[in-house]
């Protein structure tokens, strides 16, 4: 796969169709894989790829406007790209992607030295649950050389065993657990950095000619500014998780925003990132959207 | 807490629910004075930032009241309103917060009798969720 | 900032349950309210003036008026703060009556409440921005889609205020379906008789434009500003050169089924749909000329002393611009082949009403006998079906089409004026009589042209010896009831056009489930569309007779008329505004916007040095509802009147 992946690269900046291949390449550690930027067909035999490569490469897309981008995109990365096209971030044709064919990628939290296969580490916590090793929508398609068989990986089911949890315990122990999580939070806004679609000009987090929530870093604060992310990225968020792989104190972000995945895909029929031509979740309505809980 | 006395924040839309409002007050019904009406255009002019708000500035209760599915004055400002707030509400609830806590209804101009006796149950129900300890640091 | 309050006592009705003086005080005291004062009615001219006594002696700049509910006065106070010098916009209305005084009995709570309510208030003023109202130029056209009974009468009401309308009619003609009708009711005048005459008046008019043959291609713009594409058919007849002396038609060999007729008569291939057409131009069905099809023939152009006839004529594509739109696109009938029951396709002799209405008119394909079509006789025994299709939630239409128990009582006095020794059978469900003098219409129809009116649905029609067997009920008298009918009149209920779905969506109007227009609000506004700048009229909107088509259309015009005269619509800038610094170009605003009120546009990012595009509100059309302002996460676009600053304010002010 890398091989072919490295001739396609090559190939797309020689002939000028990219301006610049957004891939991994190893990290200092040896072990890890971290995102770069090729705009040299000499650089290219820096790509790697293997199930190191957790990051979701679709963030770095805003940081080049204007400039024609090569990708390299896991089936979930893609539905990312998805998403910024649905919302006019990109154009179609400024952007090449290259789709891999994933099993699964590590959870970066039990990196130990040396290189291990990924079911020794343990799997990425979104992989549990996917149900695409091959991209669907891309401009290349990335297959392994030979048929895999056994994953290694349990499909988990629809992904959403610890939000029933959650939803089965009283709205006091709910409460409790929220506050504990919010309460680390130190507003280090790593979250919103690592996600693809937090493209705002200026985060209304930020905004002080009107301040939205407080900037401080007590529970009130931390509370609104979860939440109201959690909101923004209702119909958006495609569950990366990478948000969760950023955070620094460990707030198990996905179980905010897989809970609204799961109401908007319970109440409204919508998943994010499925089609580029979908309107975003808040600009459309149907007549019979649910209003059980309007008087 | 017999001596509880919520403190409820309203959003009314300007052409059905304000107007009903309006009405209640205009065939003299009478309510409880705990909520307070704060004026907007639409319901569809709602951003759940407002209600988060209300909440953790300490109000015990909001409600967002906007005309009918089909009647509203902007064709379809309510429609758009109960997606967004059909997702707040069960998020808040997620969250452990109490669902009594936010509330949307539809009432039109010519319910002032059904703006009266939601004032009721929502300040009867409200005071039996208690005092909103958020934001009370 | 210095902002005043004014607190009205409002007689009693405020100042018995609120304490008003002492609301005034604790007003008073917040920052940047330099004045708090009570007064017995600041909506009377000495409270007027006492407001502006106190902005020209306090140098106040902004007023918050305690009173009750701004559906009332704020006009009247936005009035008096632009007349003592403040910008209109730079004031706000407490309600302490509706909702605090007049629904609170207990005088410490409501006195609590509206020291509460006026304190949010102050909050909001305090954010209020400066804003002047917004002009729209108004292009001084009226379109008018259609060119039956509604859209004439339009025309003719805009062309006598001497403003300038177009007519853009799909038929050969203008005269729409009332064109067909024989004689209407309840006055039993000749429909051609009173229709023409408004016909021929505004083809004869300078202010007015009529294209025929012609549908709308496209329209774009808004209110004021509509850019509309008309397609011009080819009607292979030049209209400047021929004179309507009919030698084409006389001469051409091919006969066709005439839709005018409904299928009872013919028509040549180069036609003029009736005598009175206007304009008094044919036109060459293609799909049946011998020219087109086959090459041969080409006797009219041979004959045509003027030259009139080009086969090269191609469809034309014209653009104009205008300020309003009148929708007068009509109705068609419902068709009933569905009810299987009652022979359709089976028997000749089963008709529709406006089938009737050809063969008694003296100029129709039967030269005004009502016979069977299947072998010409005279018909004797004929029945009349009525609500077929209408009433109907399973097969037809839920609703009542209004017009048919009229037109078949018309039908049954008709049929004995033409044939003495008829009778007419008419079953119905009910009788709706409603109009001027509809009801004792019907009844002389029962009583002195001797019609008889069966209560019961017709389960069966079937021939029988060279009759027609029609199976009913007659509730009445509990019994069923089998008549031996020469002829069937199924009273076909008035349903949506079949592309009006298509023209709907191509004017951004709203339509129900019925395919009918939407009215702005159907009791208040019925005469005008959701979308500003487009008026409804006649049976598009929903069935109706002539006097209702005819007052709809003048409601339309006399809706067109104001735009236009005004020249300028002067809009509340109670709208949303960009701040292209904090927008991202997602366009959800776009999407989201109920008006399609907001468009992108280029712009030039000093800060990034690069073009983008980022939102602008188009600021006639936007109606202030905020949708926008909700759905935009960078909070790069927000709504005068309401911003976000002004609702954090009165949120934070609780």
């Amino acid at each position: 796969m890398l091989k072919e992946l490295k001739a396609i690269s090559k190939e797309l900046l020689k002939t000028k169709r990219v301006d610049v291949i957004l891939a991994y390449k190893r990290a200092s550690d040896g072990v890890s894989a971290m995102p770069c930027f090729i705009f040299e067909e000499k650089d290219i035999d820096k790509m790697i790829l293997d199930s190191y490569c957790v990051y979701n490469l679709s963030n770095y897309i805003k940081d080049f406007p204007d400039k024609k981008i090569g990708i390299v995109a896991k089936a979930c990365d893609i539905k990312s790209i998805i998403v910024l096209l649905q919302e006019n971030q990109l154009k179609r044709a400024d952007v090449v992607i290259m789709g891999i064919e994933c099993h699964g990628v590590i959870d970066e939290k039990r990196l130990c030295p040396g290189e291990r296969p990924v079911q020794d580490i343990g799997f990425n916590e979104k992989c549990r649950s996917c149900k695409s090793p091959l991209p669907a929508f891309c401009d290349y398609l990335l297959k392994e050389e030979e048929e895999r068989g056994k994953t290694g990986r349990a499909s988990e089911g629809d992904g959403y065993a610890s939000i029933r949890k959650l939803e089965a315990k009283s709205p006091a122990e709910r409460l409790k657990f929220w506050e504990e999580e919010f309460s680390r939070c130190i507003r280090c806004y790593a979250c919103r950095q690592v996600c693809p679609l937090c493209y705002c000009p200026k985060c209304v987090a930020d905004q002080t000619d009107l301040a939205w929530f407080s900037r401080a870093s007590n529970l009130k604060g931390n509370m609104s500014w979860n939440v109201v992310r959690a909101i923004h990225m209702a119909g958006r968020c495609v569950a990366c998780g990478e948000c969760e792989r950023a955070c620094p104190v460990g707030i198990p972000l996905m179980e905010l925003n897989k809970k609204i995945e799961k109401d908007v895909k319970e109440l409204f029929g919508y998943e994010a990132g499925a089609d580029a031509e979908q309107k975003p979740l808040f600009t459309c309505f149907d007549k019979k959207d649910p209003e059980d809980f309007v008087k | 807490m017999t001596d509880f006395e919520p403190k409820i924040v309203a959003f009314l839309c300007n052409w059905c629910s304000y107007a009903g409002a309006d009405l209640a007050g205009t065939s003299r019904m009478e309510y409880p004075s705990n909520v307070t009406i704060i004026r907007v255009p639409c319901s569809g002019r709602m951003n759940p930032i407002f209600v988060l708000k209300c909440l953790m500035n300490g109000s015990d209760g909001v409600l967002i009241s906007g005309c009918h599915t089909g009647d509203c004055h902007y064709s379809e400002g309510n429609f758009y309103a109960r997606r967004r707030f059909a997702v707040l509400k069960s998020f808040l609830g997620y969250l452990g917060i109490d669902p009594r806590r936010f509330q949307m209804s539809w009432v039109s101009a010519s319910e002032g009798d059904k703006w009266a006796k939601l004032i009721h149950e929502l300040v009867a129900e409200i005071k039996e969720a208690g005092p909103n300890k958020m934001g009370k640091e | 900032m210095k902002i005043g309050v004014f607190v009205c006592h409002c007689g009693t009705n405020i100042s018995a349950t609120v304490d008003v003086e002492e609301a005034a005080a604790a007003i008073g005291k917040l920052q940047n309210v330099k004045l708090s004062v009570t007064y017995r009615y600041m909506c009377s001219a000495p409270g007027q003036e006492l407001i502006k006594k106190a902005v020209r002696e306090e140098s106040l700049d902004r007023i918050v008026i305690a009173s009750c509910s701004p559906a009332l006065h704020e006009k009247t106070f936005r009035k008096c703060a632009e007349e003592a010098g403040i910008n209109p916009y730079l004031i706000e209305i407490a309600n302490i009556r509706e909702h605090c005084s007049w629904v609170h009995k207990e005088k410490k709570e409501a006195t609590r409440k509206a020291i509460e309510l006026v304190k949010i208030a102050v909050a909001k003023v305090a954010r209020n921005k400066p804003l002047k109202k917004t002009y729209v130029p108004i292009e001084k056209k009226v379109l008018i889609i259609g060119g039956g009974i509604s859209g004439v009468q339009s025309a003719i009401d805009i062309s006598f205020a001497k403003y300038p309308a177009v007519i853009v009619e799909r038929e050969p003609s203008i005269g729409g379906k009332m064109a067909q009708f024989d004689k209407t009711f309840p006055t039993l005048d000749c429909a051609a008789c009173i229709l023409t005459p408004k016909m021929v008046t505004v083809s004869q008019n300078k202010y007015v434009t009529i294209h025929t043959y012609s549908e709308i291609e496209s329209v774009t713009g808004h209110v004021g500003d509509f850019t509309v594409k008309i397609r011009k058919k080819a009607r292979s007849v030049d209209l400047d050169k021929c004179t309507g002396c009919g030698a084409c038609f006389a001469k051409c060999p091919v006969k066709v089924d005439s839709e005018f007729d409904m299928r009872l008569g013919k028509r040549k291939a180069i036609y003029v749909p009736f005598p009175q057409a206007v304009p008094n131009v044919p036109v060459i069905d293609r799909e049946h000329c011998l020219w087109f099809q086959k090459q041969t023939c080409g006797a009219c152009k041979k004959i045509c002393p003027f030259g009139a006839i080009n086969y090269e004529m191609p469809d034309e594509i014209i653009e104009e611009k205008f300020g309003a739109i009148i929708v007068a696109t009509g109705f068609t009938q419902f068709d009933h082949s569905v009810y299987g029951e009652y022979g359709y396709g089976k028997y000749k002799d089963v008709i529709t009403g406006l089938h009737f209405e050809r063969m008694a008119n003296s100029s129709g394909p039967t030269g005004g006998r009502i016979i069977r079509p299947s072998d010409g006789k005279e018909a004797q025994d004929v029945v009349f079906i009525q609500c077929v299709g209408s009433r109907d939630e399973q097969k037809g239409v839920p609703y009542c089409s209004r017009v048919c128990c009229m037109y078949t009582a018309k039908h049954a006095l008709l049929l004995k004026e033409h044939n003495k020794d008829a009778q007419a059978y008419v079953f119905y469900i009910d009788i709706r009589a409603a109009g001027k003098n509809y009801e004792e219409f019907v009844k002389k129809v029962q009583d002195e042209y001797g019609a008889i009116y069966l209560r019961g649905r017709v389960s069966r029609i079937f021939e029988k010896k060279g009759k027609l067997i029609v199976r009913g009920a007659d509730t009445l008298s509990g019994s069923q009831i089998e008549i031996k009918a020469d002829l069937v009149v199924l009273a076909t209920g008035l349903i949506a056009q079949g592309d009006a779905v298509e023209l709907a969506q191509m004017l951004h109007i709203p339509y129900d489930q019925n395919k009918l227009f939407t009215e702005a609000h159907p009791k208040l506004a019925p005469a005008e569309t959701i979308t500003s700048g487009i008026f409804l009229t006649g049976a598009c909107q929903s069935p109706k007779d002539i006097p209702d088509t005819v007052a709809t259309a003048s409601a339309a015009s006399v809706k067109a008329l104001g735009l236009l005269i005004q020249g300028e619509l002067e809009r509340e800038p109670l709208i949303a505004k960009v701040n292209t610094d904090l927008c991202s170009g997602c366009k959800a605003c776009v999407i989201a916007c109920p008006f399609r009120a907001i468009e992108m546009k280029e712009i030039e990012d000093k800060k990034l040095k690069r073009k983008r595009n980022a939102a602008q509100v188009i600021e006639g059309v936007c109606t202030g509802c905020g949708n926008c302002t909700a759905v935009c996460r960078m909070a790069a676009i927000d709504l005068e009147g309401f911003s976000d600053k002004q609702i954090m304010g009165e949120i934070e002010a609780l």
